[in-house]
């Protein structure tokens, strides 16, 4: 069993996180097409995405400063959900920026704005069991 | 009366060469057959243009007559113009009509109407007539004005029910013609030269009056006075003419204002559609904003199902853990020396075991649990962030936000493509133009209010004038003196011829009305096969109405209807007019049905003494022709068919 | 208008209805001038209408 990071990232992580230039067009598109109220928020939405498609760990080179570690994940849920998803990694705002650009990848469609509210799964009629949260429709 | 012997066409329309067709001479009708664009309407222009050197194309416009020479000549021979003979009778008179529309001396190519000259010759009895003459007799024997009664086709029909409509512009002039047809101008001429020549009796008289010391003071007066009553009329026919023109401005503008009603209202719905969009876009606008807001935890949404799992996960690891930790709580505190029992199972440990657990605690620095107690913490942490996002997470209400923002865009969309409606419709209103209207009309009101009040003093005027020499007069008339006595006689015979045929006018106008109506009503009755129609009305402007046989009024006719109701008209004056003609008519059944044709073919020998008539077979059968016309028809003729430019009129002999 | 009437006024041309007039109304006015006054406006347009028209009045009004 590894070492349990700490709150604060590891000497390694990254404090800032963005965006390559190729995912600026798709990030604009996805602000537009999906009425967020910030390019973070939109950010978030495309990391989503790649973590719904199953996209697996990895870095990407290239970006550019667009958000400070603060901004993103003032409480470190955002860690805490990482590391639910792909366990205790070493540095998980690399990861999450590698998502984010990863997520921005998928939902580039060159000139077609994405459909975000497809995106966004219906509501589930029936609940096969019941786990943590019994939240109905 | 008018009848046609002969008609001799060369290289008139379709007819090419010299052509000719004969017309019996016995009462009865004449049928020529032929189908749409071989020739029907060339015959009836061919007479039109012997009469009156014009021919009507469509929508009764005068056409060009270069046109109308046989084009296979001019192609083949170049042979231009073309020759319209007519041979007829009228009162006991035998008339040759010619009319040539050559190209002039000199043309070889001609191509306009300015190429050519017209001309004409008529004969009487073989006696060629002079110029003058022979305008004088062809406008005695068929005038103008009233030809549309004898010469017509289905496209006048129609025009004709038109002017039956009792209060459109065209009524007076169309009374006007059937009057004339009824030879009402004789009366009225006479009744408007008795009160010009009574006029000039008293301007004698009142000379004759100046001319004598005794009466000259009255003379003076009386002078003065027609001079005044002179200045009045023509005032009063000044004003009158006036108030016509701005009447009928009037009704042109208030038809105007009607079609542009429609515009106007069609400008306020665009207005309310322009609002409405402009609400609908700051609701829009207001949505989006909410819905940034909202989107900010969509991120969630998507990973619903995924963080349940991981929930589920970790409360496993949780409670494995968890697990571990009381083990080890366990294990150290049977770690510490003199401990016999294990405070949980509360059996025995021995030396062995407890040294165990003492090296693997050393091994571990010593805390017990302590990785374990750092990853409950860890997974702790992380379920509950998980569950705040599962929290946050509302694809329910997110939809809703969407959909709603959809529905007012679609809405703006679907105002907007309304808007571009209105606007295609509008596109040619000038908005400007539409106010100007309305203030042109509010200032014609005007005024025809100030000119009708003019008009009523020129009248008073003219009364009180009327009323001042009458006085006069009758103080003149105590003075005898020949000299003015015989100008006062002829002054009374000329009023009194005057109000004779005042008179006359009147009774002899309604009386024609009434015959009108009656011969109408008999023509009607033959023609309809509605059994409730009563007979016809009609109106001050010879409208007539079809009267039910409870005695109400027909407010709606249908085509069909005022077709016969205008043939009804058209045989009611022919059986009156001191002008009696043949009636020509093209393509009358074109809009009746198979009972209205039966009818108005068994008529039609009933209408006037010759009648011809031009069909296509479709319209109206041979056989049908002869059983509804038996001894009635007397020659029957077809337009044959040898090109495209060539028709031949053959006798039909089947 | 009773019926007789009706079909007896149908009959009469344009000079029976002013004869009848001028029986009734004006007897004084002699038949011949009327029918005179008829024949030169059955005529389209007499430049001397007017001095015809007034020569019929004259002849029976002395001179």
């Amino acid at each position: 069993m590894s070492k349990e990071k700490s709150v604060k990232p590891a000497s390694g992580d990254k404090r800032t996180i963005g965006i390559t230039r190729a995912n600026e067009h798709s990030l604009a598109a996805l602000v537009a097409a999906g009425g967020f109220g910030s390019e973070l928020d939109a950010a978030k939405f495309a990391m989503a995405h790649a973590i719904e498609q199953g996209t697996e760990v990895g870095t990407i080179e290239g970006t550019n400063t667009k958000w400070n570690i603060g901004t993103v994940d003032a409480d470190a849920s955002l860690r805490a959900l990482i590391e639910s998803f792909y366990g205790a990694v070493a540095e998980p705002y690399r990861l999450i920026e590698y998502l984010i650009n990863d997520g921005l990848r998928l939902l580039d469609s060159g000139d077609v704005p994405p459909n975000v509210i497809k995106l966004i799964p219906a509501a589930k009629l029936k609940r096969v069991e019941e786990t943590a949260d019994g939240t109905a429709d | 009366m008018l009848r046609l012997t002969r008609l001799r066409l060369t290289n008139f329309g379709p007819f090419k060469g010299e052509q000719s067709i004969d017309f019996p001479q016995e009462d009865g009708v004449t049928i020529i057959y032929g189908e749409n664009m071989r020739g029907k309407t060339s015959l009836l222009n061919a007479i039109r243009f012997a009469f009156f050197g014009r021919i009507l194309g469509r929508g009764r416009r005068d056409t060009a007559l270069h046109k109308v020479g046989n084009w296979e000549e001019a192609a083949e021979n170049k042979v231009f113009g073309f020759e319209v003979g007519l041979d007829m009778t009228h009162a006991g008179a035998r008339y040759r009509l010619v009319r040539t529309f050559k190209p002039r001396p000199g043309v070889t190519e001609p191509k306009d109407d300015g190429d050519y000259v017209q001309d004409y010759f008529l004969e009487r009895d073989g006696v060629v007539l002079s110029r003058g003459q022979s305008k004088t007799e062809l406008e005695r024997i068929l005038p103008e004005q009233i030809a549309r009664f004898f010469l017509f086709d289905g496209e006048l029909l129609q025009e004709y029910e038109d002017l039956l409509v009792a209060e459109s512009d065209m009524g007076p002039k169309i009374s006007d013609a059937i009057e004339r047809i009824l030879g009402m101008p004789v009366l009225t001429n006479t009744r408007d030269s008795l009160t010009a020549a009574k006029e000039r009796a008293e301007n004698r008289h009142a000379r004759a009056a100046q001319g004598d010391q005794k009466t000259r003071e009255f003379g003076n007066q009386l002078a003065a006075l027609q001079s005044e009553r002179t200045v009045l009329q023509t005032d009063l026919e000044r004003q009158e003419k006036d108030l016509d023109g701005l009447r009928t401005r009037k009704t042109g503008l208030e038809e105007a204002m009607r079609k542009m009603q429609r515009v106007m209202a069609l400008f306020d719905k665009r207005d309310v559609l322009e609002s409405d969009i402009k609400t609908l876009k700051e609701a829009v606008a207001g949505k989006k904003e909410r819905l940034g807001g909202s989107m900010a935890s969509a991120w969630c949404a998507l990973l619903g199902d995924k963080m349940r799992a991981a929930i589920t996960d970790l409360r496993a690891r949780e409670t494995q853990l968890q697990t571990v930790l009381i083990r080890t709580s366990v294990l150290a505190s049977l770690a510490a020396d003199g401990q016999t029992t294990c405070p949980a199972c509360l059996q025995p440990v021995s030396d062995e075991a407890r040294q165990h657990v003492q090296d693997s605690l050393a091994q571990h620095g010593g805390a017990a649990g302590a990785d374990e107690q750092r990853e409950v913490t860890a997974v702790r942490r992380r379920i509950a962030a998980l569950e705040q996002f599962i929290g946050d997470a509302n694809p329910q209400a997110l939809r809703l936000e969407w959909d709603s923002i959809a529905q007012d865009e679609r809405q703006i969309y679907a105002k907007g493509n309304e808007i571009k409606e209105i606007d295609a419709q509008i596109a040619d209103v000038n908005e400007e133009a539409v106010r100007r209207t309305r203030s042109d009309l509010e200032s014609v009101i005007k005024q025809i209010s100030l000119l009708e009040q003019g008009l009523g003093k020129t009248r008073e005027a003219l009364h009180n004038n009327a009323v001042y020499r009458d006085n006069l007069q009758r103080k003149l008339d105590k003075f005898a003196g020949s000299g003015f006595e015989v100008e006062r006689r002829r002054r009374d015979l000329a009023a009194d011829l005057e109000a004779l045929f005042v008179r006359g006018i009147d009774v002899f106008r309604e009386q024609l009305r009434r015959k009108v109506e009656a011969d109408a009503t008999a023509h009607f009755l033959q023609l309809t096969s509605e059994p409730d129609y009563a007979g016809l009305r009609i109106n001050d402007s010879y409208g007539l109405t079809i009267i039910h046989k409870d005695g109400s009024d027909i407010p709606v006719r249908s085509a069909g209807a005022e077709h016969i109701v205008a043939l009804s008209l058209v045989g009611a004056l022919q059986n009156n007019a001191p002008l009696r003609g043949p009636i020509i008519v093209d393509s009358p059944f074109g809009r009746l049905d198979a009972t209205h044709t039966d009818k108005t073919v068994a008529a039609l020998p009933s209408m006037a003494e010759q009648v011809v008539v031009l069909v296509y077979e479709d319209e109206l059968a041979p056989a049908r022709a002869r059983a509804g016309l038996k001894g009635h028809l007397k020659a029957e003729w077809t337009l044959v068919r040898r090109s495209a430019r060539h028709t031949e009129l053959k006798p039909r002999k089947d | 208008m009773s019926d007789n009437g009706d079909r007896k006024l149908r009959d009469e041309s344009l000079s029976d209805v002013l004869e009848r007039i001028r029986a009734e109304e004006f007897p004084h006015i002699d038949r011949e001038i009327v029918r005179e006054l008829l024949r030169l406006h059955a005529e389209p347009d007499d430049d001397d209408l007017g001095r015809a028209v007034d020569e019929l009045i004259f002849a029976r009004t002395g001179a």
